[in-house]
């Protein structure tokens, strides 16, 4: 009877926690912080290079090594600034990296989703900073953006809950230090 | 079928597709935590959809109790009745829930668990070690293979450096061999595969663990389950040659593991990465697990709480219209139905319940129908006692007045409504003529006879009334009692009686008036013819024979005046007079007489009086001079009249007593009786009128008269009359007469 009246404060506990954090999506966390972004353009076309630190907290590192792949989402937006509205998003982007540990050659490999090409590394850390770095991301074209306007790129990343175990998923949506996310980091488009 | 759809309200239907749907819901959530593809996506959508659901059950729920509670604090019919039910509901319903979720978790637990194995564990532990052994076995194998052969390239002429590294590939069975000079520029490379133009750049961290240890062999990923194993070599600079700084050449020689092996690798990898992630996810699963039974048990609790709400409504809604029927009809509202339609107990229980208020309705009616005949009856028979000139009372068996008709108040006076309900034994004198009745039937009444019939006398505010009174016993089946007839017969039996009295005097003064004449005649005639021839005494004899005669005849011619009079008595002319001055008037006659004291004592609240002044001027003279000559032969002879207001014991002034009382013998007893009939007379000469006058006067003024003796000496006359009352209609027959 102890043993059910424990679940039942669990379930309890459960069912608020889910119920009171619903709206509150809470604060990022700091493990993920983008350090610096900027577009160029080549050719005609809007290139973002950008880096960010990430840093895997407990729970998910351990995830990481228990077999648990992780998936990390870049959401790219081009704002056009609206003034005293909200801004106007123009395009949205994403890009996504699987990251999964590989026992057999005790390697983490990542997996760009967008182009299924693998790469595998020795460390954690060379893989984080493998995902964390955007090099030549081809934004948009220019002849699709109108002139004479100033506009923005606003990134993010993050990990992707809805990519996690089931499992987990509800727990994510529990516990915020399961899918962190950086802040928004807004430069310059031109 | 049709009905109970019917019935099964608007308010009811939402809900049960609510929790259907909601039921689905958590299908599709259970689904999706045994790892669905189809519905993991939606899964927080549905908790959310389930949440938001079961909190509107508890909503429902709760609102059901309040209501149910404030229906039984307002004692409404059947609302404890429910409550009572839905608690039995409720009871039946969570027991086995309860433990159908409590043995779910049990073995859900068991089940989750029995999923690991420490052995399976460790044998997935140990075929990775060994996988990986194995394969770092061949690893070490090729990097020694490869650094034999890259002793060979060693100091190789360049020219020659393209066929040498073909024959070493195909003699370490590599996949592919690639030269890099210093700054790991491309010297030469040999695939074993025409597709493969650009050689596999060793990765940024291989290089920098090549430039740690001087050598890199490792087993890497390739595209899908593919493991292939890069190593790196220096190719050491010709023994011979000058010692160059920047480095040597690099030999990279990959290998790849053939398809099989690669499989089986990966089998292994993902086995164990599969149980890993399982043992790692075994706390959320079961979380998961057990929050989609917490949601079933939830969503089965307050559905059948609600349910149970609805159904003992539902059930004891045909106990509480019973019941509210019941108090209506208890209220009197017989028109109460029920709705008969059912078919079953419930049905048949309405059915004779609207038969019975049927019934009851009809016997209702039919009372109230009989009751109304029996008012009207009763009314028709109040009419005919009303118009009824016989006074009709009704007196239960100990004498207790019940009924009376008008005619009844009339004859006796007054209303009697208020001693309705009272023993006639009880009232006193001041009820006047009802006492009087019930005194003089008192003893007819106590007799029980079947009927009987008795003449009354009674003296009342009009006067006297002569009553005949029958009696009848009521049968004892209606309580016993009696009811009484009276008839106020005053007025006839008056006029009976002057219409008598007056043929009698009528025929005696015919009678006797004829004789006298030729008597008298006679007598003179004896006279004149004998006189002349007797002298001496014979004559004086005859003169005072004669005179006699004559003197006789003259009183008897008198008395015939008298009776003729009598006979012919005029018509009342009743006047109001001033009762007082009137005896004064009579009095200041008899004044004049100095051998006789004449005393009158007025009472000044006497006052106005309607009587016939000349009747009563006559009484009077009658009853004074009576009264004179029954004291002449006293000393001191003495007369006194007085007038007195005789009052009522209810306060109304009832009747004026006339007395003349004298000092003379009194009356003999044997006089009484005979005191006020005509030709009665103990005094020498009278006419035996007077007093019959006086009588006859009286009783045309409604009156009384009765004589008694004083207490010493003398006789005492009086006259008691109404105050205010002389029947008009007695006048007009007193006249007729």
């Amino acid at each position: 009877m102890n043993l059910e009246v424990k679940r039942q404060w669990r379930l309890l506990t459960l069912w608020l926690g889910l119920l009171f954090s619903l709206g509150a999506q809470a604060a990022s966390a700091p493990d993920f912080v983008i350090s610096s972004a900027h577009v160029f353009e080549r050719h005609q076309v809007y290139y973002l290079d950008a880096k960010a630190k990430l840093r895997l907290d407990g729970n998910l590192a351990s995830a990481l090594q228990n077999g648990v792949g992780l998936v990390f989402v870049w959401d790219i937006r081009i704002m056009r600034p609206h003034g005293w509205w909200f801004d106007n998003t123009l395009a949205s982007l994403s890009t996504r990296y699987r990251l999964r540990y590989q026992p057999l050659s005790q390697r983490y490999r990542v997996d760009d989703l967008n182009s299924g090409v693998s790469h595998s590394y020795w460390s954690l850390s060379q893989a984080l900073q493998r995902i964390g770095r955007l090099q030549d991301f081809p934004l948009i074209d220019q002849s699709l953006l109108l002139p004479e306007r100033p506009l923005f790129v606003d990134l993010r990343v993050r990990i992707s809950a809805a990519a996690l175990p089931l499992p987990l998923r509800i727990r994510s949506y529990l516990d915020a230090s399961w899918r962190p996310a950086s802040k928004w980091f807004r430069c310059d488009l031109r | 079928m049709r009905f109970a759809l019917r019935h099964f309200s608007f308010r009811v239907w939402p809900v049960v597709a609510l929790i259907a749907l909601t039921l689905v819901a958590v299908v599709l959530m259970s689904d999706a935590v045994q790892n669905s593809q189809r519905f993991g996506s939606h899964y927080f959508w549905l908790l959310i959809f389930n949440a938001a659901v079961l909190l509107l059950l508890a909503i429902l729920v709760v609102a059901n109790v309040i209501e149910m509670i404030r229906r039984g604090l307002r004692r409404d019919p059947g609302a404890r009745l429910t409550l009572r039910l839905a608690g039995v509901f409720v009871l039946l319903s969570f027991i086995p829930v309860f433990v159908v979720f409590a043995f779910s978790l049990r073995f859900l637990e068991n089940g989750i668990n029995s999923w690991f194995n420490v052995r399976i564990e460790r044998a997935l532990d140990d075929a990775l070690v060994l996988a990986r052994s194995s394969l770092q076995d061949r690893v070490n194998d090729l990097l020694r293979q490869t650094e034999e052969g890259a002793q060979s390239l060693s100091g190789i002429d360049p020219l020659r450096l393209p066929q040498k590294l073909g024959s070493l590939r195909r003699r370490l069975k590599a996949s592919e061999l690639t030269l890099f000079g210093r700054n790991q520029a491309i010297l030469a490379t040999s695939g074993g595969s025409l597709s493969m133009l650009v050689p596999s750049l060793p990765p940024p961290s291989a290089l920098r663990e090549y430039a740690r240890a001087h050598h890199y062999a490792a087993l890497e990923p390739s595209s899908g389950q593919h493991l292939l194993i890069r190593i790196l070599v220096p190719v050491p600079p010709p023994a011979d040659s000058v010692k160059v700084t920047g480095g040597s050449e690099m030999l990279q020689a990959i290998f790849g593991i053939d398809a099989r092996n690669s499989a089986l690798a990966a089998n292994v990898q993902d086995a164990y990465n599969r149980y890993r992630e399982l043992v790692f996810l075994r706390v959320p699963l079961m979380q998961s697990f057990t929050l989609t039974l917490s949601m079933v048990l939830l969503l089965s609790v307050l559905s059948a709480l609600w349910a149970s709400f609805v159904l003992a409504r539902r059930v004891l809604r045909p106990v509480r219209q019973l019941i509210d029927a019941i108090r209506r009809v208890a209220e009197g509202d017989l028109g109460t139905k029920l709705d008969a339609r059912r078919r079953d107990e419930v049905g048949l229980l309405a059915r004779s319940f609207n038969e019975m208020t049927r019934r009851l309705a009809h016997a209702r009616e039919e009372t109230e129908r009989a009751r109304r005949q029996l008012e009207r009856q009763r009314g028709h028979l109040q009419t005919v006692l009303e118009h009824l000139s016989p006074g009709v009372l009704t007196l239960d068996r100990n004498a207790v007045l019940r009924t009376a008709n008008p005619s009844a108040d009339a004859i006796l006076e007054q209303p009697l409504k208020p001693f309705f309900g009272r023993r006639l034994a009880d009232v006193g004198e001041h009820a006047g003529l009802l006492h009087q009745l019930y005194r003089a039937v008192e003893p007819r009444l106590d007799a029980n006879e079947e009927t009987w019939e008795i003449e009354l006398e009674l003296f009342g505010g009009t006067g006297v009334k002569m009553l005949i009174c029958k009696g009848a016993r009521l049968p004892e089946s209606s309580g016993g009692g009696h009811v009484l007839l009276i008839d106020d017969v005053t007025a006839l039996i008056l006029a009976q009686r002057n219409a008598a009295w007056g043929e009698v005097a009528r025929r005696l003064a015919h009678e006797i008036r004829n004789p006298l004449t030729p008597i008298q005649l006679s007598a003179e005639r004896l006279r004149r013819k004998l006189l002349p021839q007797l002298a001496g005494e014979d004559g004086r004899i005859l003169i005072r024979a004669t005179d006699t005669i004559v003197a006789q005849v003259e009183a008897m011619q008198q008395l015939v005046t008298a009776f003729s009079d009598y006979a012919r008595a005029p018509a009342m002319q009743p006047q109001e007079v001033d009762f007082n001055a009137l005896v004064e008037s009579v009095v200041e006659l008899y004044r004049a007489q100095a051998d006789i004291t004449l005393q009158f004592q007025p009472d000044k609240q006497v006052g106005l009086m309607v009587v016939d002044p000349n009747r009563m001027r006559q009484l009077l003279n009658n009853l004074i001079k009576n009264a004179i000559e029954a004291c002449a032969a006293q000393p001191q002879p003495r007369v006194e009249v007085a007038t007195r207001v005789v009052v009522a014991e209810n306060g109304e002034v009832g009747y004026v007593e006339l007395s003349v009382s004298d000092n003379g013998p009194g009356i003999s007893a044997e006089w009484f009786p005979r005191l006020f009939q005509p030709y009665v007379s103990h005094k020498l000469g009278g006419t035996g009128l007077g007093l019959a006058v006086v009588k006859k006067i009286v009783e045309e003024h409604n009156g009384r008269v009765f004589a008694e003796n004083g207490n010493t000496e003398g006789a005492r006359f009086v006259i008691l009359l109404p105050r205010h009352g002389l029947a008009p209609e007695r006048n007009e027959k007193q006249g007729e007469s």
